[in-house]
């Protein structure tokens, strides 16, 4: 499917994917298209030509069977002040046709123990810290037990404690159900990911494992201990995926297929260094120019 | 066809019937609840409530005023302050998803979104009405708190009628002006709305006659139009967000077809109300020209014909007898009200020497006199000069008042049974004035007695 705004803007380019259970990552820069893709998915965004379909039901026809199997929390969600966030979560459990309120009960029960907010039930939505609302937001999408969860940016503005509790609950939920979670952050990607989808500029750049994609650059990473004065010419010439302070100067890591330089060491890749490698290449094709 | 598994024989009828109010039991009218909890819960519904509720304190407050008169005063205070408050409620009500940021997460969810944003207009009009009987209770409570010592005669100081009634007719132009913000909300945002009920008021204050009249529905006969109106209106919101939110086409027949129909039905009765049944302009009307055109320069009191409580047109020249008492009476004039009292006391001590008590009420409205009449249970004529329209002086208000030459109120006149004017107090203040009155009365009522034996 694809997805062109009025006014001519191509947000998705036609792309075409498949999606098992398992936790899927899609990652790439701001802009990349990632939320257009979950809007549509989620039933709230009409493509512009295709479609998708989920569990056989398709987003422009079914879309209320699609939604009874859907969790879905937007980057950016609020809550209506007035309420408690057992309240919040009985009127969603509501929209999500669960009507009997003993099954209700239950549902916000299990779904705040999920998240690890029992304690926190009645107290107001509007008095919550950022890290308790994406919590609750996080647990209003599992009500209903959804067998596609669709979060986007589950961990952005969590102290790290938070995200290794979002992350730790991701992955565990994604044992029986297709998560689809987009991030521009590379170590929730790699905490949680089955697989990984990279996004640039509304185009399709690679849909891999995490493990392919670091094997994909396997040999092409470069540690190069350097003076402070040395890095502008290093930058013009490779692609920089880390610049670290080092015990004596700076170290500096780059992505190419040769350096040229006597500390140059080839290092074993990381995520971030895989990612950054395939954004970069894809600005070099498009004749882009590199801001790293 | 609903099937029992077990027997594979059709399912009573009640079986059919039993998933729709297990939709409406357990899941529409708890959304309702909620709605209600939010509408209570925000910082603007408590604001709107502490102050309906303390300008009811104030609207009875007044000393002596009597439980008609206040209820009357809660109405028409109600309906102003309301429409305007309704505005940012209901504004608020029809764009939260966009102004908490919840709309994608919310509409997400398989619950169709006509029905939830119905459900919610009908939950903010519900806090909207429960916020008006709030105001009519504090108006009641503070004028039998504050209210002192009724005057003699003006009937029971503990009637429920009377709020409940006003309580009653506010209901209609608040569902209107509520459904009509949440639909000018729902399709834009706030300030149109504003504008278009802005333009309602300025139609009703200063409007004269029939524009006025078309769009007055504090009127009570203006009700039926009006609660047609908004319920086209309702519909009309359901469909244009399922349009928005893409559940459905932008002309959906199940929804558009019912909602055209209630918005001609409902401006052809308004038209129709306006132009037959209610109160016609009155000053084009003949009777209403000759009314106007009488005066009282050979001293006979003018002639009427005008609707009484019961709703009977009633002419001068259907009441057999005499002298006459007629009184010019407002509910817009608080001092005026001090006149009811008064007629009753002197209805009941004279009626059964002749003499005939007529209060006219200068009202737009018939209803008034009659509801007046009914919670404070006079039995003396009260009639209603349907003619009444906005004027800078009482005396321009109607051409009777006109004729009468009413230049403030109350205005009590006194004519023998030949019509001729004995007494033209026009203004009537403060015991001493009634006493007035009351030696007027006493002497005519003599007079006429000798004249009677005299005749005899």
């Amino acid at each position: 499917m694809s997805k062109t705004y009025e006014g001519g803007v191509q947000a998705l380019k036609p792309l075409t994917m498949e999606f098992g259970d398992g936790v899927f990552a899609l990652l790439g820069p701001n802009g990349s298209g990632k939320t257009t893709f979950m809007r549509m998915l989620a039933t709230l965004l009409e493509p512009t030509s295709g479609t998708a379909r989920v569990d056989g039901f398709d987003i422009q026809r079914d879309r209320p069977q699609i939604r009874r199997l859907l969790g879905y929390l937007p980057q950016d969600f609020g809550f209506y002040p007035g309420l408690t966030v057992t309240e919040q979560l009985d009127y969603l459990a509501l929209l999500s046709d669960i009507r009997d309120p003993r099954v209700r009960r239950d549902a916000v029960d299990r779904v705040l123990t999920q998240v690890n907010m029992q304690d926190f039930r009645e107290r107001p939505v509007d008095k919550l810290s950022g890290g308790m609302k994406q919590r609750v937001g996080i647990a209003a999408a599992l009500l209903g037990s959804p067998q596609l969860l669709i979060i986007d940016e589950p961990t952005s503005g969590l102290d790290p404690e938070e995200r290794i509790r979002i992350r730790s609950l991701l992955a565990e939920l994604g044992h029986d159900r297709v998560i689809i979670i987009s991030t521009h952050i590379v170590a929730d990607v790699e905490a949680t990911a089955d697989q990984l989808v990279i996004l640039w500029l509304g185009e399709l750049l690679l849909k891999d494992t995490v493990e392919g994609l670091i094997e994909k650059t396997r040999g092409r990473v470069w540690s190069v201990d350097v003076e402070v004065e040395e890095i502008p010419r290093l930058k013009q010439a490779y692609t920089f995926t880390g610049v670290f302070r080092a015990s004596r100067g700076i170290q500096v890591r780059v992505i190419a297929d040769a350096v040229d330089h006597p500390r140059a060491v080839a290092v074993e890749p990381t995520l971030e260094d895989a990612y950054i490698g395939t954004i970069e290449a894809a600005r070099a094709r498009a004749g882009v120019e590199a801001l790293v | 066809m609903v099937v029992d598994s077990d027997t594979l024989v059709p399912a009573p009828a009640w079986r059919k019937v039993a998933p729709a109010w297990d939709a409406i039991s357990r899941l529409w009218l708890v959304l309702l609840r909620y709605e209600v909890l939010l509408a209570w819960r925000s910082r603007l519904g408590m604001v709107v409530l502490v102050v309906c509720c303390l300008a009811g304190v104030l609207a009875g407050a007044s000393a002596g005023l009597g439980p008609a008169p206040a209820a009357y005063r809660a109405w028409r205070l109600g309906s102003l302050l309301l429409s305007f408050l309704a505005l940012p409620l209901m504004a608020l009500a029809a764009r939260r998803d966009d102004l908490t940021r919840a709309g994608d997460g919310v509409e997400s969810r398989p619950q169709p979104v006509g029905g939830r944003m119905l459900v919610r207009l009908a939950g903010s009009v519900l806090f909207i009405f429960a916020v008006y009987a709030a105001m009519v209770v504090a108006t009641w409570l503070s004028q039998l708190v504050f209210g002192g010592k009724l005057p003699e005669g003006s009937g029971p100081r503990f009637s429920l009628l009377a709020p409940a009634h006003a309580f009653v007719y506010g209901l209609v132009p608040l569902l209107f002006v509520a459904t009509l913000a949440f639909f000018v909300s729902s399709l834009s945002p706030n300030p149109l709305a504003v504008a278009i009920v802005g333009v309602y008021w300025i139609l009703v204050l200063v409007g004269r006659d029939y524009v006025s009249r078309v769009f007055d529905f504090s009127l009570t006969q203006n009700a039926w139009p009006y609660f047609l109106l908004s319920l086209g209106l309702a519909l009309l919101v359901t469909q244009l967000v399922r349009w928005r939110s893409r559940e459905a086409g932008l002309w959906q027949p199940h929804l558009g077809l019912p909602a055209i129909l209630l918005l001609l039905a409902g401006v052809q009765m308004a038209h129709g109300l306006v132009q037959r049944r209610h109160d016609p302009p009155f000053h084009l009307h003949p009777v209403a020209v000759s009314m106007g055109g009488q005066n009282v320069r050979e001293d006979l009191m003018p002639g009427f014909w005008l609707p009484d409580q019961w709703g009977r047109r009633t002419g001068l020249h259907d009441l057999a007898g005499g002298p006459y008492l007629v009184g010019f009476w407002s509910p817009n004039e608080r001092d005026s009200l001090a006149l009811l009292p008064s007629f009753q006391r002197l209805h009941a001590r004279y009626a059964d020497r002749g003499l005939r008590v007529i209060a006219i009420c200068l009202a737009d409205d018939w209803s008034i006199a009659r509801r007046f009449a009914r919670e404070q249970g006079y039995s003396f004529l009260m009639l209603a000069d349907t003619n009444t329209h906005w004027a800078a002086t009482v005396e321009h208000s109607s051409p009777l008042a006109e004729a009468y030459e009413v230049s403030s109120l109350p205005a009590v006149y006194l004519a023998d049974r030949q019509r001729r004017l004995r007494l033209k107090a026009r203004a009537v203040f403060g015991s001493s004035g009634w006493e007035d009155v009351n030696r007027a009365v006493e002497s005519l009522l003599s007079e006429a007695g000798q004249g009677g034996v005299a005749d005899g």
